[in-house]
C-alpha cells in the first residue's frame, strides 16, 4: 500500500480577484499516520493550503491553481469536493457553525447519508464515530446543550464518519477554553494513534505549545511559502518562529537559552515533562544548580502588596452579586470585588464560569437578580442607573467585533456613540482623533472596515467604545484568533490605556499574556471568584487552577515538577527561571 | 423552562405517538373543522381536542393567544350574520336564521349570525389547540426525518433543519448586538416607521453580515460532508407501534365517515 496520501507538486494558488497568490510553489507529501503541525502567522496561507487538500479550493473558493494536488492519486482539479471528502475531512475553528443538525447523532450521520450509503452502514459509521470521539450518552442532545469542546468533538465525529484518511484541522482549538482544548486535542491524538488517521493541524501561535507536544512533523509557512519542514523539536530550535511573530513555547525558549550558554546541544522539548527531564539531567550532571537565595527572593516577591499600592483609589465596589438567567441558570453566585483606578485586570476562567455575565452586570447591561446586590461606581448606584447613563463611566467591548461594527468606514464607526449623545461636531472630531491616536489607528480613519484585519477590527471596536472615555473598560477576549505578535501589540496598546488612567479588564484564556501585561488576575469558576491576586500569586496555586481546569504557564508547571528542589511556584517567565539558576558549565 | 411555542420532550401519550401519526391526527382535525359548521358537532370536536391537549400537558396559557382571535371573529361573524341573507343557511330555516337576538346601535344580531360566530370561535380554538399540542409534543427533527420516508427531497428537508438549528442562534446574536449598541448609547426610541428603519441599521448591519457569514460557513461545511453528492438511500425506520396504528385508523375512519355524511347528507352544516 502506497503510504503517501497527499502530494502537492509545485502548487501555486491565487484567489479570484486577488493579485498575489496565497500559496506559492509548494511541494509537499503527507504520509499515512503522520501528525503534522502547520505553523504560520495570520494570513500566511495555512487555511488556503488546507482548502487545497480536499478540493474546496478551487471548486468552492474559485481561483487559479497551478501545479497539481493529488489525493490518493486523484487530481483535485478533476474531482469534486464531494468525492474528495471521503479521503480528506476538514474541520474549522468555530464548532457552532459546523453542526447544523438538531441532534448529535443526526449530525454525525449527515455525511454518510449524503454518500448514499444504506441505513445499516450509516448506523454502523455513526456508532464508530461516536465511540471514537467519546460522545456516548450525548447522541440525542441538541448542539446548544453541549460545551465548546463537545461541539468540536461532534464536528470531528461528523468528519470521521466519512472515513477519511486525512483530517485537515484549521485551528480546531483556537475558540475553545482550556478544558475544551484538552478534550479536543486528546480526541485528535486518539484519531491519529488508534485509527491511523493522518492529521494536519493549522496553528497560528496561541496554542503552539499544545499542538507541538504531540506532532510528529512541523511545517512553517509564511506568505504562502514553506520555510521549514522537519521534526517539531528541530523546527522549534530554529528561531524563525519568533521572527515570524508566532512565538516559542516557554520550555523551548528556556532550554534554547540554557543551551546557548552550556553548548551541550540539548534537544528541544515539546512537553513540560520533557523539559523536566532535561533540567533534572543537567542537575544530576551538575551542569546547573539552583541559587540558594532563591527562596528568600521569592518570599519577598510573594508578599502581598498593600491596599492601594497597585493602581489608584477604589473606583468600583461590587457586593454579593448574583445573576440568574430566565431559564434558571445561575451564572454569577455571590461575587464581591473591588477595582482600582489605573489597574489592568485579567478575568479568567472556563467558558460558562460566569465571566461575561459578571462583566455585563458590572456595566449595568444586566441587573443583578438578588435584591441585596450592590454595585457602586464612583459613588453611583449601578443597579439603579440606566445603562445608557453609565456608558461614559464603564463600558464593555464584545469578543467578536462583527457583533457591533456596522458602519462602512472606520471614522463613522468611532463617531457613532458620540452622535448618539448628540455632541457637537467639534467635540466629536476632537474625541475621535484622541481615541484613534491612543489605539494607533491614525491613518486608518477612512478605510473600509471590511478590508481590515481581525486585530485592526478589534481595535476599531475598542475605539468605538473608548471614545466615550469610560473610566473602566472591559474587553472580552481581545486576542482571540490573533497570533502572538498581533496579541502582544494589542496588549501593549491596552497597557497604554491603563497608563492613561483607565481601568482595563480583559476577559481571556491566555494565561501567558495575562501574566505579561496585567497587574491582577481574577479566576472564576462556577459563578464564583476562586482566586484574586497578582499573576504570580494566582499562578502559584497550581492545584486550585487545575481544579478550575486552568493551566499555569509552562515555566510554572516546570517549577511545580521541580518542587523537590525547593523551586518556588510563583515563577511565570523564562527570565525568572533563568534568574534562579547557576550555570556551572557555561562556555 | 419551555420557551413559548417550542417542543418540550415529555413522556405523555401524545408525545409517544409517532410524528406521522400526529400529522394524520392534525390533518384529520383540520379536515373535520373545515367541513363542519354546526356548533354541536364542533363542540364535540372541541371536547376531543381539549382532552388530547390536557393529556399532552401543553401549557394552558398558550391557548390565551386564541382569545383575541376568537373575540375578533365573534364580532366579525356576528356582523356578517347581520348582512347575510337568510338564504345562505342551507339547513337552518330562514325564520330561525333571521330571528333577532338583540340590537346594538345600528348593528343587529341575528340567530344565524350567532351560530356562525360560535362555529368560527370553535374552529379557532380547535385549530389553535391542535396546532399548539402538535408543536409541544412533536420534535420537528423527528418529524422531518419521518417525512423523508415520504420521499421529500433531502435539500428541502435540510433547509428546514438548518433554519430550525440556526434561527434561535441568530436571535441570540440580535440580542448581543442590541446590548453592544445600547452600550454605545443606541436605543430604538421612535414610533415613526421611517425613522425606525433608519435607527435599526446598527442592529441590521451586523445581523446581515452574520447571516452571510453563517451561510458561507454552512455551505463550506456541508460541501466537505458530501451534501448534494449522491442519491440518498437512507430511510428512517417507520417504527409505528400498535397504538399509532389504532390512532391513525380511528382518525382516518372518523374523518371518512364525517366527509361521507357531510357531502351526501349535509350533516354538520347549517
Amino acid at each position: 500500500m502506497d503510504k503517501t496520501l497527499i502530494e502537492l507538486k509545485n502548487v501555486t494558488f491565487t484567489y479570484l480577484h486577488k493579485e498575489k497568490p496565497s500559496i506559492k510553489g509548494v511541494n509537499l507529501k503527507l504520509d499515512r499516520g503522520e501528525m503534522v503541525a502547520l505553523i504560520g502567522p495570520l494570513g500566511s496561507g495555512k487555511s488556503t493550503l488546507l482548502r487545497l487538500l480536499n478540493g474546496i479550493a478551487p471548486h468552492q473558493f474559485p481561483g487559479k491553481l497551478e501545479g497539481d494536488v493529488l489525493v490518493k492519486g486523484l487530481n483535485t482539479r478533476e474531482h469534486e469536493p464531494v468525492e474528495l471528502s471521503q479521503h480528506v475531512g476538514l474541520v474549522l475553528d468555530d464548532p457552532r457553525t459546523q453542526i447544523f443538525n438538531l441532534t448529535v447523532e443526526d449530525d454525525v450521520a449527515f455525511g454518510p447519508i449524503n454518500l448514499g450509503l444504506p441505513r445499516e452502514e450509516v448506523e454502523e459509521r455513526v456508532r464508530y464515530a461516536i465511540d471514537a470521539l467519546r460522545l456516548k450518552g450525548l447522541e440525542k442532545k441538541h448542539p446548544r446543550e453541549l460545551s465548546g469542546g463537545q461541539q468540536q468533538r461532534v464536528a470531528l465525529a461528523g468528519v470521521l464518519a466519512m472515513r477519511p484518511d486525512v483530517m485537515a484541522l484549521d485551528e480546531p482549538i483556537s475558540m475553545l477554553d482550556p478544558i475544551g482544548k484538552s478534550e479536543v486535542l486528546s480526541a485528535i491524538k486518539d484519531l491519529n494513534k488508534k485509527h491511523n488517521i493522518t492529521c494536519i493541524i493549522a496553528e497560528s501561535g496561541a496554542d503552539l505549545e499544545d499542538v507541538v507536544s504531540f506532532a510528529t512533523r512541523a511545517i512553517v509557512i509564511k506568505e504562502g511559502k514553506i520555510l521549514l519542514d522537519d521534526s517539531p523539536s528541530k523546527v522549534l530550535e530554529n528561531r524563525l518562529l519568533e521572527e515570524l511573530g508566532v512565538g516559542l513555547p516557554q520550555i523551548v525558549d528556556l532550554i534554547l537559552r540554557l543551551d546557548s550558554k552550556l553548548k551541550l546541544d540539548l534537544p528541544s522539548p515539546t512537553t513540560v515533562e520533557g523539559a523536566t527531564e532535561i533540567i533534572m539531567e543537567l542537575l544530576k550532571k551538575k551542569k546547573i544548580s539552583f541559587k540558594r537565595e532563591m527562596g528568600q527572593r521569592k518570599v519577598e516577591k510573594r508578599a502581598p502588596k498593600k491596599e492601594g499600592e497597585r493602581g489608584g483609589d477604589t473606583i468600583l465596589v461590587a457586593q454579593d452579586v448574583w445573576f440568574t438567567y430566565p431559564d434558571g441558570t445561575q451564572a454569577v453566585k455571590g461575587v464581591s470585588l473591588k477595582m482600582r483606578r489605573g489597574e489592568m485586570i485579567a478575568l479568567i476562567g472556563q467558558n460558562g464560569s460566569g465571566k461575561s455575565t459578571l462583566a455585563l452586570t458590572l456595566v449595568g447591561a444586566f441587573k443583578p437578580t438578588n435584591p441585596e446586590a450592590r454595585i457602586y461606581l464612583d459613588g453611583i448606584d449601578v443597579v439603579k442607573t440606566d445603562v445608557i447613563k453609565l456608558n461614559q463611566r464603564i463600558n464593555y467591548v464584545f469578543q467578536n467585533p462583527d457583533i457591533q461594527l456596522f458602519n462602512p468606514i472606520v471614522r463613522d464607526e468611532v463617531e457613532f456613540a458620540l452622535k448618539m449623545l448628540e455632541e457637537s461636531p467639534e467635540e466629536i472630531k476632537k474625541k475621535v482623533s484622541e481615541a484613534l491616536k491612543l489605539l494607533g489607528l491614525q491613518g486608518e480613519e477612512d478605510k473600509p472596515i471590511v478590508d481590515l484585519t481581525v486585530d485592526l477590527k478589534t481595535l476599531v471596536a475598542i475605539a468605538s467604545v473608548l471614545v466615550l472615555k469610560p473610566k473602566i473598560l472591559i474587553i472580552d477576549e481581545p486576542t482571540s484568533g490573533l497570533d502572538r505578535k498581533s496579541s502582544v501589540k494589542l496588549m501593549q496598546i491596552l497597557r497604554g490605556l491603563r497608563d492613561e488612567g483607565h481601568t482595563i479588564v480583559i476577559i481571556t484564556h491566555n494565561m501567558k499574556l495575562a501574566y505579561e501585561f496585567c497587574d491582577r488576575v481574577i479566576v472564576m469558576n462556577d459563578g464564583r471568584i476562586i482566586l484574586d491576586g497578582t499573576p504570580s500569586q494566582v499562578y502559584s496555586n497550581v492545584e486550585i487552577l487545575k481544579q478550575a481546569y486552568m493551566k499555569s504557564p509552562q515555566v510554572t508547571q516546570l517549577a511545580y515538577n521541580l518542587s523537590d528542589y525547593k523551586v518556588p511556584l510563583d515563577i511565570c517567565t523564562v527570565e525568572e527561571f533563568l534568574d534562579m539558576i547557576n550555570l556551572k558549565g557555561a562556555k | 423552562m419551555p420557551v413559548f411555542f417550542e417542543y418540550v420532550p415529555r413522556n405523555t401519550f401524545i408525545h409517544r405517538l409517532h410524528p406521522l401519526t400526529k400529522v394524520i391526527l392534525l390533518l384529520g382535525i383540520f379536515i373535520a373543522i373545515s367541513v363542519l359548521w354546526d356548533p354541536r358537532y364542533l363542540a364535540l370536536c372541541m371536547i376531543v381536542v381539549m382532552v388530547l391537549y390536557l393529556v399532552s400537558k401543553t401549557p394552558k396559557k398558550w391557548l390565551l393567544i386564541a382569545v383575541p382571535f376568537g373575540a375578533y371573529r365573534f364580532i366579525e361573524a356576528g356582523i356578517l350574520g347581520v348582512t347575510q341573507p337568510a338564504e345562505v343557511f342551507k339547513y337552518l330555516p330562514p325564520e330561525m336564521a333571521s330571528q333577532v337576538l338583540f340590537s346594538f346601535g345600528p348593528v343587529t344580531f341575528y340567530f344565524g349570525g350567532f351560530l356562525w360566530a360560535l362555529a368560527y370561535i370553535f374552529r379557532i380554538f380547535i385549530g389553535m389547540g391542535a396546532t399548539f399540542m402538535f408543536i409541544y409534543a412533536t420534535s420537528l427533527n423527528d418529524l422531518i426525518k419521518s417525512l423523508r420516508n415520504l420521499h421529500i427531497p433531502a435539500k428541502i428537508s435540510y433547509i428546514v433543519v438548518i433554519a430550525l438549528r440556526f434561527v434561535p442562534e441568530l436571535f441570540r446574536e440580535i440580542n448581543l448586538t442590541s446590548t453592544a449598541q445600547s452600550l454605545r448609547g443606541w436605543r430604538l426610541k421612535t414610533k415613526n416607521p421611517v425613522k425606525m428603519a433608519k435607527m435599526a441599521v446598527p442592529i441590521a448591519g451586523p445581523f446581515t453580515r452574520r447571516i452571510v457569514s453563517y451561510v458561507d460557513r454552512i455551505t463550506l461545511t456541508t460541501q466537505v460532508r458530501a451534501f448534494g453528492g449522491g442519491k440518498i438511500k437512507y430511510r428512517e425506520k417507520l417504527g409505528l407501534r400498535w397504538y399509532d396504528w389504532v390512532v391513525s385508523i380511528i382518525t382516518i375512519v372518523v374523518v371518512a365517515i364525517t366527509l361521507y355524511f357531510n357531502i351526501f347528507y349535509g350533516v354538520g352544516l347549517i
